[in-house]
């Protein structure tokens, strides 16, 4: 399981943000710390964290309102926030999960405390990956299916009738190289089809300049 | 004397094929569009060679298979289908196939499997004589 490694620490204490930064790196993370709340959106986009630790209680922009524009930015919604926070009361803490907070940790911070709950939501961020892998698995799978299923059809039709082509072209005949041809070209396709079938894993590999295609060799057991 | 081959596939492009294909090997060869159709064809004639297709609307071959080797036990039936995944060989058998030809199958394996079949029957029947 590969898990959340560069994180985010957002807290107009520079203090705070030093406890914070000794823990993680102590815990073998790598930080981001950022201490003006008005810069922490450019900060996400420059660095791309894997997690953020987000103070509430800060001058100027508030961690409600940073994680508020966070989860409607089309590239930083998916990144997870931990608020940090002296204020737990009743309210906030509602609010904090509603603004899509997936936790929060109490100040002053716990180490222990702290790493745990980092560790509950990479590894929940981890599984959500997982499961939108083998959503794409399965969608390749069905896909494949269908266009194995579809184009099998016609290709024993055109096998079919060059075979019967063949048979009736006597040696040297005009037009029995095309339909030798048809017959092997067929055969490819056909074995291509089988390719597809067995797909378990999504391989791919670059196709033309940045663009992706399923790697048949590897993706297929067979 | 070459038998009668019941071929059931729900695509008529295919089903023209393999009679073509038959009849011009000599068997004398009818056709069904679906799992049903070939219940009643069955329950007028019998065939010692049947070639279903696998994956058809309403009643599938593996179903029609389970059906059929209880209606005709000296038969060889073959299942032909385009999609490997759906139905796999441990399906076939255990639904009473002798064999399983994933499409596009080579006219000339399916002819020499039929007549290999054409005469395992043979045997079997001298032995019942």
């Amino acid at each position: 399981m590969t898990l959340c490694n560069k994180v985010m620490v957002v807290d107009d204490s520079r203090v705070n943000l030093k406890i914070i930064d000794l823990i993680l790196r102590r815990a073998g993370y790598e930080t981001v710390l950022v201490a003006d709340s008005g810069s922490v959106l450019k900060a996400v986009r420059d660095s791309d964290p894997c997690l953020i630790l987000l103070d509430i209680d800060m001058p100027g922009l508030s961690g409600l309102e940073i994680c508020r524009q966070l989860k409607e930015s089309d590239d930083c919604s998916h990144i997870p926030v931990i608020f940090v926070t002296g204020n737990t009361d009743d309210a906030t803490i509602k609010k904090a999960f509603a603004l899509g907070g997936r936790d929060y940790v109490r100040k002053p911070v716990n180490e222990v405390e702290l790493l745990a709950r980092m560790l509950a939501v990479s590894v929940q961020l981890e599984l959500t990956e997982r499961l939108k892998y083998e959503e794409k698995m399965s969608g390749i799978l069905e896909l494949a299916g269908t266009i194995c299923h579809e184009f099998n059809q016609p290709l024993q039709v055109i096998l079919g009738s060059a075979e019967l082509l063949l048979q009736k072209l006597p040696v040297g005949a005009t037009g029995r190289t095309l339909a030798e041809t048809i017959v092997n070209q067929t055969c490819k396709l056909g074995e291509i089809n089988r390719k597809l079938m067995n797909i378990t894993t999504y391989e791919h590999k670059l196709y033309i300049g940045n663009s992706r295609i399923v790697d048949l060799e590897k993706a297929s057991t067979r | 004397m070459k038998k009668r081959v019941l071929i059931v596939d729900d695509e008529k492009e295919i089903r023209d094929l393999f009679r073509r294909v038959l009849e011009s090997a000599g068997y004398e060869v009818e056709t069904a569009a679906s799992g049903e159709e070939a219940l009643e064809i069955i329950e007028k004639k019998k065939f010692p060679l049947l070639l279903f297709d696998l994956n058809m609307p309403g009643m599938d071959g593996i179903e029609l298979c389970k059906r059929v080797r209880t209606l005709l036990p000296i038969s060889i039936i073959f299942a032909i289908t385009g999609y490997a995944s759906l139905f796999h060989l441990h399906d076939c058998r255990q639904a009473g196939f002798d064999d399983y030809f994933i499409k596009p199958v080579s006219i000339k394996t399916l002819l020499d499997e039929v007549e290999i079949a054409s005469k395992k029957i043979d045997r079997w029947l001298d032995r019942t004589n």
